[in-house]
């Protein structure tokens, strides 16, 4: 009697076990999003990771805003613990440090975190998407435009970009290109920075460092660019947009897509954890025309190339 | 003139200079201490306000404007002032509502009294300045913004960077107001009283008395050995090269002493040469004196000898001219003086009383000059026959009176005897010395011309007989006088010349000497020696 008792038992367990596995095996996955603050540019990622995540049957439980502020943070880190999700996707530098510093039980996959290697963000359960395009590919983009040009100059701040200076430096040069470097700590020092690049330079590499570019110097810089006719490169269409020449860059909803599919990839390993950190699969180069104009290149051979956004 | 020496300038000038040095450096290290004071009350100001703008509760209070909220930021700060140098806080709202101004109890000035910043919309960072009230009262003023943050600054940027839509209007930062402290310099007063009265004034003092300790004792070491040096040269100066300076010292004083020993040394030796040559001079000068002298006296008996020869030879000569003279002369003028006496005798007024008287004068005078010439002959024959005196012991006195005796003085001489008694017997020719003698007194007379003196004298003086013929007539002028006893010489206008020759050469073969010393118009003395001791004449 004790026999056959023990016997069910057993074999309720199994098929209890079983039954577990089926259906771990075919849940559904769930994620949550967690931006730094409510720009168009993270929404629009969003919006790419979300349609990416539909196609691949995840399901994003929540999306928080952490409106720029480090304290709300850990209350909505409370309160994604709560949800227990399967992989957490953070945009913005607020939003990955947040994380970073309270999880490191669940996959992370970060994105829009502008020199992500200064917030050293490697965990065994972090993954990213770098902001900034392989320089070669810069290099490639700004070249089709000018064609081989010879001294580019940069302005930066070593405690805030010199990193991304110190990568690229040897690359540039591999590329025949010789870099002019000029050092600040102040953004009042732009000016003079200026004064000694212009007429060294054949083209300005603006980084995104924001000691460099602020909204008061960016204006500075641009306008003595175009006086000077030397051609501004930037990290960012938006700087296009304000005048300078040209820019590569990430589209921000394929950089949401590009997430997703590092989610999938993390979610489907056996253990879940870390891809490293990976440059954005897709980018674009964006041309001002207007100031292309003002510093006669001629546009013609590349109009007709893909990938390519020209303004106005 | 006050003499100042070199230890003293040295060590005024040392003492000077380390004073001036102190005094620059004390100068230079108060500014430092206080400049680097008035920055570190700088930073601890602006460290004070900083930590007061990024309090969260200090901008929660301020949006709000809720004075009473700042009980609590207000104490922090003040825990935080452990120098207790703040004097005063304030907090202004926009645009311009003084939220909170308080101070501290030990400020004197009023709180209204204090600067209250206007157009706090202008500010954008730190303000600094100082102001000093009007009772006196210095403050550093800080004055820093207060911004209400919608995040943090890297998603700002990053706003910046990706771009913002229209739907993003919170990335503009609000002022809120700002905030005033002051901290009080009064401190750092204190704090430079002290270290100028506890350190830098003792220290300046100790300084300068070790800087004068020291120059002293660098001058002494330098002043000492060169005063010895001068002392020693003072020395060597007066004379005294056996002065060794002992400074063994290996620096330029001690090369200084070594050369000036060498200088010594050398110039010691090279006196002790001259010193040498001047005695080795001086013993040569001594001989050719000697030698001078010696030769001197021997020119004299030279010339004595040759003057002695000549007249030697002199008389020989004469004496042999006069033998034959006279020898021939003599027979003819006997033959004369027999013709005239046979004249006289035939011419006589006895046998020719009609006879000239002239004639008879005449005859007269021819037998007185035959006379005469017979007497010279006479005379020179017995020159020329001066012969050996032969020397019996006579006594000298009685040949002298004899001879007196036969000479006529004249009256008006004065005749004195001076002839000492007793006087040795002498080995002479007593006629010889005789003839002498009355040659000598006759000579005496016929120079006395009216009331002289003559005084003959007689004395033994060592081993001779000395008679003195003292007259006080004409004298005898000095060029003639070595030429008196030459033969045929006479100042006499009827002498021979014959008489003091033959005087001389008795005297000669005497072994004797005769002399004169004559003074033209006072007198003068003929000496003649005689020796005691009988020599021989050729002898001498």
């Amino acid at each position: 009697m004790i026999n056959k008792t023990r016997i069910y038992l057993v074999l309720i367990i199994i098929l209890s076990a079983l039954l577990h596995c089926s259906y771990c095996a075919y849940a559904e996955k769930t994620v949550v999003v967690i931006k730094s603050q409510d720009i168009s540019a993270y929404n629009k990622v969003v919006k790419g990771f979300q349609d990416e995540c539909f196609k691949n049957d995840i399901t994003i439980k929540s999306i928080y805003d952490l409106n720029g502020k480090m304290k709300i943070g850990q209350k909505i880190v409370r309160k994604v613990r709560k949800e227990k999700p399967d992989i957490i996707l953070a945009i913005g530098v607020l939003a990955a440090t947040v994380v970073k510093e309270k999880i490191d039980d669940i996959p992370i996959v970060f994105c829009m975190v502008i020199n992500h290697a200064r917030f050293q963000l490697m965990e065994s359960n972090i993954t990213g998407i770098s902001t900034e395009i392989a320089i070669e590919d810069q290099l490639k983009g700004f070249q089709s435009i000018l064609g081989a040009f010879k001294n580019l100059g940069v302005i930066y701040d070593p405690s805030k970009t010199g990193n991304i200076i110190a990568n690229a430096e040897k690359k540039i040069e591999d590329a025949g290109i010789n870099l002019v470097k000029y050092e600040i700590s102040d953004s009042k020092e732009v000016s003079e920075a200026m004064k000694n690049l212009i007429g060294k330079i054949d083209a300005l590499w603006l980084l995104p460092d924001s000691t460099v570019v602020t909204k008061k110097s960016f204006g500075f810089i641009k306008s003595t660019a175009l006086e000077n006719r030397t051609p501004l490169l930037c990290t960012s269409d938006v700087f296009v947009k304000a005048g300078a020449l040209a820019s590569v860059s990430s589209n921000h909803k394929d950089v949401g897509k590009q997430a997703a599919g590092l989610a999938r990839k993390i979610l489907e390993l056996s253990m879940p954890g870390s891809l490293g950190i990976v440059y954005p699969d897709r980018f674009k180069l964006t041309i001002n025309t207007k100031t292309a104009e003002k510093l006669g290149l001629e546009l013609k051979e590349i109009k007709n190339g893909t990938k390519i956004n020209f303004y106005p | 003139m006050i003499k100042v020496g070199i230890r003293f300038k040295f060590v005024f000038f040392t003492s000077l200079l380390i004073a001036t040095i102190g005094i620059a450096s004390s100068w230079f290290f108060s500014t430092q201490t206080r400049n680097q004071l008035e920055e570190e009350l700088k930073k601890r100001g602006y460290s004070l306000i900083s930590q007061l703008a990024q309090d969260g509760e200090v901008k929660d209070s301020m949006s709000v404007a809720q004075k009473a909220f700042f009980d609590e930021p207000i104490k922090r700060l003040r825990n935080l002032d452990i120098e207790q140098e703040l004097a005063y806080w304030r907090v202004l709202l926009v645009p311009h509502e003084t939220l909170l101004e308080e101070k501290e109890e030990w400020v004197k000035t009023g709180i209204d009294k204090i600067p209250v910043r206007k157009n706090i919309q202008n500010i954008t960072g730190f303000v600094f300045n100082i102001y000093t009230t009007d009772n006196g009262e210095a403050f550093y003023n800080f004055v820093v913004p207060i911004y209400e943050k919608h995040s943090i600054a890297e998603e700002e940027f990053a706003a910046h960077f990706f771009g913002t839509d229209e739907d993003y209007d919170q990335n503009e930062e609000e002022l809120l107001g700002v905030i005033q402290i002051g901290l009080t310099p009064e401190r750092i007063n204190i704090k430079m009283q002290t270290i100028l009265w506890t350190r830098s004034l003792p220290l300046g003092f100790i300084i300068v008395l070790v800087g004068i300790g020291v120059s002293y004792f660098i001058a002494s070491g330098v002043v000492k050995p060169v005063k010895l040096l001068v002392k020693i040269t003072d020395k060597v100066a007066s004379g005294d090269l056996t002065q060794m300076v002992e400074i063994n010292s290996k620096d330029e004083i001690g090369l200084l002493a070594s050369q000036f020993n060498q200088m010594t040394k050398s110039l010691k030796q090279l006196i002790d040469e001259k010193e040498g040559v001047m005695d080795q001079l001086k013993n040569v000068n001594k001989e050719l004196s000697l030698i001078n002298s010696e030769l001197v006296q021997k020119n004299e008996q030279l010339n004595d000898a040759q003057e002695q020869l000549v007249r030697t030879e002199k008389l020989a000569a004469v004496g042999t001219l006069a033998s034959g003279v006279s020898h021939e002369l003599r027979n003819p003028l006997s033959a004369i003086k027999n013709a005239v006496f046979l004249l006289k005798r035939r011419l006589s007024r006895e046998t020719m009383p009609d006879i000239d008287e002239k004639a008879i004068q005449f005859l007269e005078i021819m037998d007185k000059e035959i006379d005469r010439c017979s007497k010279i002959i006479n005379d020179l024959l017995g020159f020329t026959r001066v012969t050996k005196p032969t020397r019996l012991s006579s006594d000298i006195n009685v040949v002298v009176s004899e001879a007196i005796s036969r000479v006529e003085i004249p009256k008006y001489i004065k005749l004195s005897k001076n002839m000492q008694t007793n006087l040795p017997m002498i080995m002479i020719d007593a006629n010889q010395i005789d003839q002498v003698l009355i040659n000598l007194i006759e000579n005496a007379c016929q120079a006395i011309t009216d009331n002289g003196e003559l005084i003959i004298s007689t004395k033994v003086s060592k081993s001779f007989i000395e008679i003195e013929v003292c007259d006080s007539g004409c004298g005898i002028p000095q060029k003639e006088i070595k030429k008196i006893f030459d033969p045929l010489f006479t100042t006499k206008p009827s002498g021979t010349g014959i008489g003091l020759a033959v005087c001389y050469g008795i005297i000669q073969k005497h072994n004797g000497i005769i002399d004169v010393k004559s003074q033209e118009g006072i007198g003068t003395k003929m000496f003649i020696k005689l020796p005691l001791e009988e020599k021989d004449a050729e002898s001498v």
